[in-house]
């Protein structure tokens, strides 16, 4: 069986018309058995929900198809298949096989990447680019996958006992060690199969994939409804994942992320030093002197450090603007709702840093209403 | 003479004044050419009927030796004449025996060419363009988002199934014209060689397609006392059959369809079809438009399908095409999943 998401796209096309629980659970398991890391992983994170794209919409796909087929077709057709993902994956224009125009087709492990890094802009051409190297199935699958469309009827948990029917496991063994890790879950498929140690949950400060921020264009505006967003200021810094919680020994263990999951704690000892909360917040890295916040320049003399003096820690002492809020103690609050994770995070940031920290950390700013006098978004770095 | 001259649709099918005859006619008629024995273009009741030898066998397993009057073997490639009009028959690659009907007269040749397709099939003649003034195609497919895939992977779906379920029986929905046959042949080109059940309906047809020259292997007909014992095994029955009572009787079935509805999702699931094998007797849209390029007629006329989408490509493509709305076709061979199928 072939690596690439195709191959996936057959399993999920596959479930997608298969009824019972225990054909189900043989073709998750018969899929996992036949594909190799860190594909399976990516493919157990995306039949449990953990992979989401935040770019790509159903406007996107739309303007592709406009661009490659005559509307009066593109009408019949999608009125004749009555869902836009497969019409276009029906009729996109094949260069699959064709010859002189070969190209691989993209892994899963790819397109998760990709889509984590690429700008907005650039989305475009790179979704193109894949659907041109897809098969049918292949290409109705990313769409609904990127498009958050895919209806296969796995639970979680079945795809975990499919997981566990690797080897030896029972589906509570991969519950037990499942809270605490990320995809591509490598450890996990290799403790399953009888060829690694049961892995090691007990990070007490792991990294979560970040929700990235992309800038609003100047058509947005017109569709957005203000009572629907929320909003509040963009700081110059860079974005941050602060984790922490107890060992198994009892010791407390802190580390600072980039946005790519990157620790920079040695950078930052004066911020990573001060934490004692159980939980993982994500905010933007500031320098904050006498209350003021200082340039990116500023910032920029204290990242890309591996050890960090104390002089230049007391004129450009690190803050944390706290934006969101990912665990609550070992609770995995992601799936809250915004409201919600906010006023966790208030709550949290009160009951914890402030007391602890002191003025390193600031209470989240209030929610603005989105019609503020400014319209121009803010630069994102993010 | 003007091409609608020649022929033009009338109640009873497609009518060629200058020799008095009917091409597939839907009303019985006192002379009728048939293209292939699919029981929309093929009816018993005529008085003359005039197609090739193994249409000629195939409406006689259906309806009996006297479906017609009297009837004239059409051997293709070869012309016969009737009244001022030279007829030829031309292999359409549909199914055993299908055939393209050319007439020609004053100058003017129309092709019609029933149903065909141009993909691989040993179980029948390939499709062959024929130059024309008028070509008549189906449009069965005739939407852009049909471009059915390679037969050996619908296979290779059906054959890693068998492979992962081998406590379950495979029950395939086929067309018992045709599709049955092909769908064997494809079975066993892939190296499957233990036996092919098959619903009684079918036994007949595919009797006639081996003493025809077309060999399908070990074939068993399904005997209810031995349904039990068909876990494991592939079972091919018409479409109607895949739901009813007769199916569920067999060892936790697998639910499979062959047919080139089944690329579109909602109908394979409107059916209950659980493994949708995209298997299809017709050209799909891509033949469509290389077929309508090769015979290189300035006008097409098209029928039995999704015609507007084909009139639109033609008028894209700066070639004359009009639908020509012909009542009574289209329930043959990959009628849609829920349409009129039962027992030939
Ligand atoms: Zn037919
Ligand atoms: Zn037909």
């Amino acid at each position: 069986m072939n690596a690439d998401l195709n191959s996936f796209a057959w399993l999920l096309d596959r479930l997608a018309y298969e009824p019972r629980r225990n054909g189900k659970l043989a073709l998750i398991t018969d899929y996992f058995r036949c594909s190799p890391d860190p594909e399976r992983g990516f493919a157990l994170a995306a039949i449990t929900g953990q992979l989401r794209f935040a770019n790509a919409k159903a406007g996107l796909i739309r303007a592709l198809i406009a661009e490659r087929t005559d509307p009066e077709l593109f009408a019949l057709s999608y009125d004749y298949v009555g869902d836009l993902s497969e019409t276009v994956a029906l009729m996109w224009p094949a260069c699959h096989g064709a010859a002189g125009h070969y190209r691989p087709a993209p892994t899963l492990a790819e397109i998760v990447e990709a889509l984590a890094t690429t700008d907005k802009r650039a989305l475009p051409a790179l979704l193109a680019g894949w659907l041109d190297a897809l098969d049918e199935t292949g290409r109705w699958a990313l769409l609904k996958l990127i498009t958050g469309g895919l209806r296969i009827g796995v639970s979680a948990r079945m795809a975990k006992t499919a997981l566990a029917a690797l080897g030896e496991l029972e589906p509570d063994d991969i519950e037990e060690v499942w809270h605490g890790l990320e995809p591509p879950y490598a450890a996990l498929f290799a403790w399953a199969e009888g060829l690694g140690p049961r892995p090691d949950a007990s990070d007490p400060a792991p990294f979560r994939p970040a929700m990235l921020a992309h800038p609003l264009e100047d058509e947005d505006f017109d569709r957005l409804v203000p009572a629907d967003f929320s909003a509040e200021w963009k700081w110059d810094g860079i974005r941050i994942q602060a984790a922490s919680g107890l060992n198994s020994q009892g010791q407390r263990v802190t580390r600072l992320y980039s946005r790519t999951g990157e620790d920079i704690s040695g950078a930052f000892p004066d911020l990573a030093g001060g934490i004692a909360f159980d939980g993982a917040i994500d905010g933007e890295l500031l320098i904050v002197v006498d209350g003021r916040v200082q340039s990116f320049n500023v910032l920029q003399q204290r990242l890309n450090r591996k050890t960090v003096s104390a002089k230049l820690m007391t004129e450009h002492p690190a803050h944390i603007r706290a934006y969101d809020i990912l665990f609550d103690g070992t609770e995995d609050v992601r799936p809250l709702p915004l409201a919600e994770r906010r006023a966790r995070l208030e709550a949290f940031v009160a009951r914890h840093v402030l007391s602890t920290v002191g003025r390193r950390w600031q209470p989240a700013v209030p929610i603005l209403p989105a019609s503020g006098p400014d319209r121009t978004p803010m630069p994102s770095r993010a | 003479m003007r091409p609608h001259e020649l022929l033009h649709p009338t109640p009873a099918g497609l009518y060629c004044p200058p020799a008095d005859l009917y091409i597939d006619p839907v009303r019985p008629v006192a002379r009728a050419l048939i293209t292939h024995g699919h029981a929309d273009h093929a009816r018993a009741g005529h008085g003359a009927v005039l197609a090739t030898t193994e249409t000629l066998g195939i409406m006689a397993v259906r309806y009996g030796e006297g479906f017609t009057q009297s009837r004239q073997v059409a051997v293709l490639g070869g012309t016969v004449r009737i009244g001022a009009v030279d007829v030829t028959f031309h292999p359409a690659g549909h199914v055993l025996g299908s055939a393209q009907i050319a007439v020609e007269s004053g100058g003017i040749r129309i092709v019609a060419s029933g149903d065909y397709k141009r993909a691989a099939d040993r179980t029948c003649r390939a499709f062959e363009p024929v130059p024309c003034d008028v070509f008549i195609t189906e449009a069965t497919f005739g939407l852009p988002v049909f471009r059915h895939p390679d037969t050996a992977g619908e296979v290779a779906k059906l054959l890693s199934s068998l492979a992962l379920f081998p406590e379950r029986c495979h029950v395939i929905g086929a067309y018992a014209l045709g599709k049955a046959q092909r769908l064997i042949a494809l079975i066993r080109d892939a190296g499957y060689d233990r036996p092919i059940y098959v619903h009684g309906a079918m036994e007949k047809l595919i009797a006639f397609y081996e003493s025809s020259g077309v060999p399908l292997g070990d074939i068993r007909k399904v005997v209810a006392a031995e349904r039990k014992t068909l876990k494991g095994e592939i079972v091919i029955c018409p479409p109607s059959a895949i739901q009813d009572l007769w199916a569920r009787q067999l060892p936790d079935p697998v639910t499979a369809f062959a047919s080139g509805w089944m690329r579109i999702r909602a109908r394979a699931r409107q059916k209950g079809v659980e493994l949708p094998l995209i298997v299809s007797d017709h050209a799909d849209w891509n033949d469509l438009c290389t077929t309508i390029r090769d015979v290189g007629a300035p006008e097409i006329w098209v029928t039995h399908g999704q015609e507007d989408a084909l009139v639109r490509w033609c008028e894209m493509s700066g070639i004359r095409a009009r639908p020509l709305r012909l009542a009574g076709y289209g329930d043959d061979g990959e009628a849609e999943p829920d349409g009129p199928q039962a027992t030939p």
